[in-house]
C-alpha cells in the first residue's frame, strides 16, 4: 500500500541507502542486494504520529519528567519540545513495535502559545538531536478552548481567563510579532544589543512567532469546536497567515467544507471523547467525513498507548465512515496514517508515501494493517532496519528499563 | 420500555456462547427475557418473530468488569462525575454505592452500547476503601440488577494519592481490625463503651459482609509486591477476593492461582506508566490464563472508552491469548467472577443479552447490527449518529442569515 494510489498486488520495493529507489512489478534486484522475500505479506509506509507527547511526557508518569507543559505564561513560543524530550522514553521502542517511522512531539496546551514541535524519526539516539529530522520545517503548538483559561484563570487568577480574552490576547501578541517582523532594523538590533546601552537584547519567541506569519513556521492548533476553529481562522486572516492544521478537532465534521476551502488539515482521534465539555462532539466517521470533503486529515494518538496501533485506529475510522454510510477505500484510509500527517508536517517530500526518491520508512505487516491481528514485523526507517519482531533485541529496551523490567 | 415480550428467533448466525468454540448455522431461541434454545440447525418455534443474521456473527452482549458508564457524564465537570467523593474526603467510604447515583438515561450507555457492551460491574472510584459497585445492564427501565456486587478497595499508588502505599495498607489493616473487634463487641460498641474506631457505623456494616464473605472484595491493585500482600491479606481475614488490574500479575501468577483469586486485567496496558506497573507487559493476561487463572479484560473504570472492549480483547489475541477465551473474557468470566449467573452466557435458561454482528467481533472493521437486551431489542443509535446524521450536509447555516463567516482575502498559497 502505497499511499499515493491504488494497492499494487505481488509488487516489489527495492530500497537503496536511506531511499526507496523503485516500487512497481519485477524489478531487478542490482547485484549484492539483500533479498527479502515477503511471501504476500502487506507493505506500507512508515505511521507518521502528527501529535504526540513521548519524550515530554514519558512513562513512567513522573514530576521529575513532566516537562511538557513550560505552564508560567501563557505565551512560551520561544521554548522547544526537542530540549525537553528524554529519549529514553520507555514508550519510543513502543511506537515503533506499531510501526510508527515519525513522531511530531509537541509541547502540552496549557499555553496559548506553547512552544515549538519537534519532528522526529524513532531511531534510537543518545539525544534529541541525534532524532530530529533534519530539514523538517519548525512547528508552532497553539491551543484554544478550555485548557488555556482553565491553567491561568481558573487555577491562577490571571488571563486568560474566558475564551474572548484568549482571542484578545493573542491578537494581540501577533500585532506585536507582526511590528517585530515590519521593523527593518530589528535583525541588527538583536545583533547590537547591550542592555549598558538599553538597546533590546535578541527576542527568541517574537522571532519564532514572526515566523507563523511568513509561513516559515507551520502553525500547530489545539482546537476542539467548529466555532472556536472558524474564529481562529479569521483571527489568523487578520495577520495573511493560517494553521497548518488543527489537532483533536472533534468537531471538525461539522466545517468541513470551509476547512477544505483554507487548505487546513485537520488531526483527530476516532473514538475519544467526553472528558471535557468541548470534546462532547466528537463522532467517529469525523475522519472519514473530512476525507470525503477534501480535507487532509490525519489520524494521531496523543497517547504512549495509541501510538503503539495507529492502524488499529485507521480500521475504526473506515468501519465508522462505512456505517455512516461513506465510501471509504483501505487506500484512502492508509493515508490518514502516513501521506495527510506528512504534509501536515510539511515533510511530505521526504516521508509519507512508498514512492521513488523518499526516504526508506517502511513497514512489513504480519497480515493486513487494517486487521486488529496484524503486527508490524520489520520496521525500516531510513533504510535501517530498526526493528524486527523475531528478534525482541532489535530496538533495544530503553536504559530506564535496564534492570527493571524482566519481561522481554 | 413497552410492548411485549414475543418468541423470537434468530437464524443463520455463527454463535459465540461465551463458552467454548463456536456453533455454525445455529439459531438462537428467546422467549421472554431468556433463552430458550441454541443450536446447530434448529428450527425455529412456530409463530417466532424471525430475527436473520444473515451469516453473522451472534456473541452474549459484552461485559465490562469494571466500568464507569452511567457514572461519569463529563469528566471534567464535577456536576457529571459520581460514585466519587472529593479529593479532600475520607479514603474509607465503604457505604459509598454507586447504584445510588447511577445514571441509566446518561448519553454514554449509548456510545457503550454502539460497542456491543450490554452489562457492566459499575465501580466507585477514588480513596483506599472506595465503596460499593453495582452490577447494571445497559437500559433505561431497572438497569440494575444487584447492588451491592462488591466491595472496593484501591492499593498501590492508586490508593495513595495522598501519601505511600504504606498508608493505604494501614488503613485497610486498621478498618479490618476494626470491624472485627466491633463484631465482636456489637454491646459494648452499641453502648458507646468500646475504645473509638477508625470507621463509621455505615462502613462497618458494609465490611462485615465482606468478612462474612457475603460480598467479594475487588483489590486495584498492579504492583507483584502488592498483589502478595493483598493475598496474604485475604487469607487472613478470609475475604473472596477479586484483582483488578493486577498488570505484574504474571510475576506471581503461581500464588493468584494457589489463592484461587481470579483476575480483571486490561490487555493494553504494556507500559511502565507509573511505579506499580514497571514490569507490565502484554501478555500479561495470557500468562496468568496459563497460571489457571480467570480472566477477564476489563478497560479499568473507562466510560466514554467503554466501545474499545473488544479491541482490548483483540489486542490480547494479537499478543497470543486463545481466541475463544478472550471471548469469554468479555462476556462469561466476568459474570462468573461476580457469580452473576445465567448471564454472559447463552445457553437454555441464561438471560436473554446478545448482539448480532456483521463480522468478527474483536476486528475493528465490524460493528454492531442489532442488540437485545433482556429479550428486548434495543436501538443501537447513539448521539454521536444522531450528530453524524445531522451533519452529513453541509452547509447547515440558515438561507438569508448572517451566514458563513467572511472568507476575507485571499490566502497565501500553503507553505
Amino acid at each position: 500500500m502505497t499511499a499515493t494510489g491504488p494497492t499494487l498486488e505481488g509488487a516489489d520495493l527495492l530500497l537503496r541507502g536511506s531511499r526507496i529507489e523503485a516500487v512497481g512489478w519485477n524489478l531487478a534486484a542490482p547485484p549484492g542486494a539483500h533479498i527479502i522475500d515477503l511471501e504476500g505479506r502487506f507493505v506500507t509506509p512508515g505511521l507518521i504520529d502528527p501529535h504526540s507527547h513521548l519524550g515530554v511526557y514519558p512513562s513512567p508518569r513522573t514530576r521529575a519528567h513532566a516537562d511538557g507543559n513550560e505552564a508560567t505564561d501563557p505565551f512560551t513560543p520561544e521554548v522547544r519540545a526537542e530540549e525537553s524530550f528524554w529519549p529514553q522514553d520507555p514508550g519510543l521502542r513502543r511506537a515503533v513495535a506499531g510501526g510508527v517511522t515519525t513522531l511530531h512531539v509537541l509541547p502540552g496546551s496549557a499555553n496559548l502559545v506553547g512552544g515549538q514541535g519537534f519532528t522526529l524519526k524513532l531511531r534510537p539516539a543518545a539525544s534529541a538531536a541525534g532524532m530530529r529530522l533534519a530539514g523538517a520545517p519548525s512547528t508552532m503548538k497553539l491551543a484554544c478552548g478550555e485548557n488555556p483559561k482553565r491553567v491561568y484563570g481558573q487555577a491562577r487568577k490571571r488571563a486568560p481567563a474566558t475564551r474572548m480574552g484568549e482571542i484578545a490576547l493573542l491578537r494581540s501578541k501577533l500585532e506585536k510579532a507582526r511590528a517585530w517582523a515590519a521593523d527593518p532594523d530589528h535583525e541588527t538590533a538583536d545583533e547590537d544589543s547591550d542592555p549598558a546601552t538599553g538597546k533590546e537584547p535578541r527576542d527568541f519567541g517574537l522571532r519564532a512567532l514572526a515566523g507563523t506569519l511568513d509561513g516559515r513556521v507551520l502553525i500547530q492548533n489545539h482546537c476542539y469546536r467548529a466555532d472556536e476553529m472558524l474564529l481562529r481562522l479569521s483571527l489568523f486572516r487578520e495577520f495573511d497567515t493560517r494553521p497548518r492544521a488543527f489537532h483533536h478537532a472533534v468537531e471538525a465534521y461539522k466545517i468541513r467544507d470551509q476547512l477544505a476551502e483554507a487548505e487546513v488539515g485537520a488531526v483527530v482521534w476516532v473514538d475519544w471523547w467526553g472528558s471535557k465539555l468541548e470534546m462532547l462532539d466528537s463522532v467517529p466517521a469525523n475522519a472519514a467525513l473530512l476525507d470525503a470533503a477534501g480535507v487532509r486529515v490525519a489520524l494521531h494518538s496523543d497517547s504512549a498507548y495509541d501510538v503503539q496501533h495507529l492502524n488499529q485506529e485507521a480500521a475504526k475510522a473506515m468501519a465508522a465512515g462505512w456505517r455512516a454510510g461513506l465510501e471509504v477505500e483501505p487506500e484512502d484510509a492508509i493515508r490518514w496514517v502516513t501521506a495527510h500527517p506528512a504534509w501536515i508536517l510539511g515533510i511530505d517530500d521526504r516521508t509519507g508515501t512508498l514512492e521513488a526518491g523518499k526516504d526508506a520508512d517502511v513497514v512489513v505487516w504480519s497480515g493486513n494493517p487494517f486487521s486488529v491481528y496484524a503486527h508490524a514485523d520489520l520496521v525500516f526507517i531510513n533504510g535501517g532496519l530498526v526493528y524486527d519482531r523475531a528478534r525482541p533485541g532489535s530496538y533495544r529496551i530503553s536504559d530506564f528499563e535496564l534492570g527493571i523490567r524482566s519481561a522481554p | 420500555m413497552t410492548g411485549l415480550l414475543l418468541t423470537v428467533a434468530i437464524v443463520s448466525a455463527t454463535v459465540y456462547t461465551g463458552e467454548g468454540p463456536p456453533l455454525r448455522e445455529a439459531t438462537v431461541v428467546i422467549d421472554g427475557n431468556r433463552v430458550t434454545a441454541v443450536g446447530t440447525g434448529l428450527a425455529p418455534p412456530k409463530g417466532a418473530r424471525i430475527i436473520d443474521a444473515r451469516s453473522g456473527i451472534v456473541t452474549p452482549g459484552l461485559i465490562d468488569g469494571a466500568s464507569r458508564v452511567g457514572l461519569v457524564g463529563v469528566r471534567l465537570e464535577s456536576q457529571s462525575v459520581e460514585g466519587t467523593l472529593g479529593p479532600d474526603a475520607d479514603p474509607v467510604r465503604a457505604a459509598l454505592r454507586v447504584s445510588d447515583t447511577f445514571d441509566a438515561a446518561s448519553f454514554v450507555l449509548p456510545v457503550a452500547r454502539s460497542g456491543g457492551l450490554t452489562s457492566a460491574a459499575i465501580i466507585p472510584q477514588g480513596g483506599i476503601l472506595q465503596g460499593q459497585s453495582a452490577w447494571i445492564d445497559l437500559i433505561e427501565d431497572d438497569p440494575v440488577r444487584r447492588s451491592p456486587l462488591a466491595l472496593h478497595v484501591s492499593l498501590g499508588s492508586h490508593g495513595s494519592k495522598a501519601g505511600s502505599r504504606s498508608r493505604a495498607f494501614l488503613r485497610l489493616r486498621q478498618v479490618l481490625e476494626d470491624t472485627r473487634l466491633v463484631n465482636s463487641n456489637r454491646g459494648l460498641y452499641l453502648s458507646g463503651k468500646l475504645r473509638p474506631i477508625s470507621v463509621s457505623a455505615a462502613d462497618l456494616a458494609v465490611i462485615s459482609l465482606a468478612l462474612e464473605r457475603e460480598l467479594p472484595v475487588v483489590f486495584e491493585v498492579d504492583r507483584a509486591a502488592d498483589i502478595r500482600t493483598v493475598l496474604q491479606i485475604a487469607r487472613t481475614y478470609r475475604l473472596r477476593a477479586i484483582l483488578l488490574g493486577a498488570a505484574e500479575g504474571w510475576k506471581v501468577a503461581d500464588e493468584i492461582a494457589a489463592a484461587d483469586v481470579p483476575a480483571l486485567v486490561n490487555p493494553f496496558e504494556n507500559l511502565p506508566s507509573d511505579f506499580d506497573r514497571l514490569d507490565a507487559r502484554a501478555d500479561n493476561g495470557l500468562l496468568l490464563h496459563r497460571a489457571g487463572i480467570s480472566v477477564g479484560f476489563t478497560l479499568r473504570g473507562a466510560a466514554h472508552f467503554a466501545p474499545r472492549l473488544r479491541q482490548a480483547a483483540g489486542n490480547a489475541v494479537r499478543n497470543g491469548f486463545p481466541y475463544d477465551a478472550a471471548v469469554a473474557a468479555i462476556t462469561s468470566v466476568p459474570a462468573r467472577i461476580f457469580r452473576m449467573v445465567d448471564t454472559g452466557v447463552l445457553r437454555p435458561g441464561a438471560l436473554a443479552n446478545l448482539v448480532i454482528w456483521n463480522g468478527d467481533p474483536l476486528e475493528l472493521t465490524s460493528w454492531p447490527t442489532r442488540m437485545l437486551i433482556r429479550g428486548r431489542e434495543i436501538e443501537l443509535r447513539s448521539r454521536q449518529d444522531q450528530l453524524t446524521e445531522r451533519y452529513l450536509t453541509l452547509p447547515l447555516d440558515a438561507p438569508g442569515g448572517p451566514g458563513r463567516a467572511d472568507p476575507g482575502p485571499a490566502l497565501p498559497s500553503a507553505p
